[in-house]
């Protein structure tokens, strides 16, 4: 899962992406609302979290810009302004929450799950996929009823997966979900990831479509 | 005097002032009228004695030594009660007639002629002229007249009460209409303070109506005495209104500008607290103490800004801008120091009329800046020249990247260059400066020059 943190105190970024890495989320940086804009409509994002005070001004503009552009992110809106109108403007614009700074990074978690949860259509934190699943307020996977031992890559793609059943995800995407912007090399590739998650629950959970991607199957085939 | 209520203090004083004119009103014609009629009845009583020496003197009867002529006295009883003159005159006399006598007592101490109501002692001392006497528990005024040709001494008399009992009926029914006019005066008074101090009360309402969030200025008629008090409330509460505004405005922007650094305290705290390796638990050390830093910095220079806020008296001495300079210079952190290389090019003669204290703060903060933005080792110049009637301190320093469509917001409160989120800073130090120099009249503009230093230049004007 990607989320796009757009906040101009780089202290403040660094400990946010820390903290919402060690919960298995992929998070990029930018610090201005413009480079906010161009991420977010050229790049798919789960969440976009959003500081409103950036160094070119109110970012109720980015709010605005990327709705009348049809991007639909939900978008979390972080800020220090503890102002009534402030918030509603900022909500009215197309922001979806509002979290007032100083806050817990567990606090924007929680909310990320329930601003997904609301994106998903969905009721809860638990995904479920054949015989595997996942408790994404946890960080828990199971198969077959037994706990399993996922690396932090291996659940953000498997939860990525889950999230996105049936459909095909590029060896790109997912690359790029695994890696970040920043290009973190790591010596295991997506394969190797892939074929981790395989054994560790089971080889026809995600297929391979030559050329293209990779596929969850919801259902097993008979 | 403190007056607690106009209304009151109107109420009473107006009718003390009315009944205390009709008291001394009262009293003088009470005098007047007394005065006249004792005027009238001593006339009268003289008149009295001299119609009875007439009497003596060209008797129609002669009189005898032993006989004894008591004039007879009709026996009419005062009851008291109030009845018309007509009603009073009875066909035997005046019930008032015992309240005249008359004696004629010849020289040798016999007397010759009495009024019934009194006995046969003398009445007057035999000395001419008018005396008050008491008879009969009475205060009589008598006058006596001496009669040579008969050696005969005549006294006549008046109770004094009947002369009371006139004035004061006279008194009375001159007053009796002003004091049943009393009433009504008051009632009248009333009404017209009432309806005088309506506006103020009004006023007084509308004032405590006001709601303390909101401090709309007060628009209602009022009398001219009272528009004074009103523009002036409405200027108070105008200023007020500012005041409170910039408070807030205060408060919320150290509300938000504290809040960025108390959430990389939580969040780095957390990470601390989580951290599965050295180096994660290096980074957030680093953070909250960077952080840390950052929050100390911005109290102090928001207790500088909080200070500038109120209207502060400038105490301006003659200084030499060299020495000022060098001081600022001084109080700038060591490291920041060794971080550029400083010219300095001001001329030593240069002289600047300012609150040292202040423009020193204003001063290091240029300087402060300075040398944090510059590039390390670059150059930092502080130069002063002066241009029509004003002292201009510029002081330039290489700068990362262009600036110049921040150069307007520059010295805004809590603004701070987004190129340049990475060096410490609250974004208060050019909003300090830039109030310091607006206080002593001057001014402070920023450029690019066309080689990319950032140029700060402060205009201060000399009067000399």
């Amino acid at each position: 899962m990607r989320l796009l943190l757009v906040e101009d105190d780089s202290l403040l970024a660094q400990g946010l992406i820390t903290a919402l890495s060690r919960m298995h989320y992929r998070t990029e940086h930018c610090i201005t609302g413009s480079q906010a804009i161009v991420a977010a409509t050229s790049s798919g994002f789960d969440v976009i979290i959003l500081d409103l005070g950036l160094p070119d001004g109110l970012a109720l503009h980015v709010i605005k810009t990327l709705r009348a552009k049809k991007v639909t992110t939900p978008i979390l809106v972080l800020t220090a302004w503890d102002h009534l109108e402030t918030k509603v403007e900022a909500l009215n614009a197309g922001a979806d929450d509002y979290v007032l700074k100083p806050c817990d990074s567990r606090e924007i978690e929680a909310r990320l799950r329930v601003l997904l949860r609301r994106y998903q259509q969905r009721q809860q934190d638990i995904l479920t996929c054949q015989e595997v699943e996942m408790n994404m307020q946890q960080h828990l996977c199971r198969y077959q009823g037994r706990d399993i031992v996922l690396t932090s890559r291996e659940f953000l793609i498997l939860k990525e997966f889950m999230l996105h059943p049936d459909k095909i995800l590029s060896r790109q995407y997912l690359d790029e979900l695994s890696s970040g912007w920043t290009g973190e090399t790591e010596s295991n590739s997506i394969e190797v990831h892939i074929h981790n998650i395989r054994k560790k629950t089971t080889a026809s959970l995600i297929k391979t479509v030559r050329g293209v991607g990779y596929m969850l199957v919801s259902h097993r085939e008979n | 005097m403190k007056i607690n209520s106009i209304r009151r203090m109107l109420l009473l004083s107006v009718n003390a002032v009315i009944l205390l004119m009709l008291l001394i009103t009262s009293l003088n014609t009470w005098f007047n009228v007394h005065h006249e009629i004792d005027e009238l009845f001593d006339a009268q009583l003289a008149q009295y004695a001299r119609l009875v020496r007439h009497l003596l003197v060209e008797p129609n009867t002669p009189l005898t030594a032993d006989s004894d002529h008591a004039i007879e006295m009709p026996f009419l009883l005062d009851d008291g009660i109030e009845r018309t003159s007509a009603e009073e005159r009875y066909s035997e006399g005046h019930k008032y007639e015992s309240k005249i006598a008359v004696q004629v007592w010849h020289e040798n101490g016999q007397l010759l002629i009495r009024s019934g109501n009194v006995g046969k002692t003398p009445l007057l001392p035999k000395q001419s002229g008018f005396h008050e006497i008491r008879h009969n528990q009475y205060l009589w005024i008598g006058f006596s007249l001496y009669v040579p040709d008969e050696k005969a001494w005549i006294f006549t008399a008046q109770r004094e009460d009947v002369r009371d009992e006139l004035s004061w009926h006279l008194t009375l029914n001159q007053l009796l209409p002003l004091g049943i006019a009393i009433l009504p005066i008051i009632l009248l008074v009333w009404l017209a303070v009432e309806w005088g101090t309506k506006p103020v009360r009004e006023l007084s309402k509308k004032l405590a109506e006001t709601n303390p969030t909101e401090l709309q200025p007060i628009e209602m008629p009022l009398p001219r005495e009272l528009k004074p008090f009103k523009d002036a409330v409405n200027k108070l509460m105008a200023e007020l209104k500012a005041y409170l505004k910039k408070e807030k405005m205060f408060i919320a922007d150290v509300s938000h500008e504290l809040r960025t650094p108390l959430s990389v305290l939580q969040v780095h705290t957390d990470n601390l607290e989580k951290a599965t390796d050295s180096q994660e638990q290096r980074t957030a050390i680093q953070a909250i103490g960077k952080s840390t830093r950052r929050l100390a910095h911005l109290v102090k220079q928001l207790m500088e800004t909080e200070k500038l806020e109120h209207n502060i008296v400038l105490q301006y001495q003659e200084i030499q801008l060299l020495r000022l300079t060098e001081d600022a210079l001084a109080s700038v952190d060591l490291p920041l120091i060794d971080r550029v290389i400083w010219v300095v090019d001001i001329p030593k003669q240069l002289q600047v009329r300012v609150d040292p204290a202040l423009f020193h703060a204003a001063l290091r903060n240029l300087l402060d800046n300075a040398a944090k933005y510059a590039p390390a080792q670059s150059e930092v110049s502080i130069k002063a020249r002066i241009e029509q009637h004003a002292v201009v301190i510029s002081v330039s320093n290489a700068i990362n990247g262009d600036i110049t469509l921040e150069l307007a917001r520059l010295g805004e409160r809590f603004f701070r260059s987004y190129g340049h989120q990475d060096v410490a800073g609250a974004g208060l130090g050019l909003s300090i400066t830039r109030k310091i120099v607006n206080l002593h009249g001057g001014k402070l503009v920023f450029s690019q020059d066309i080689t990319g230093r950032f140029v700060t230049e402060l205009f201060l004007p000399q009067t000399t």
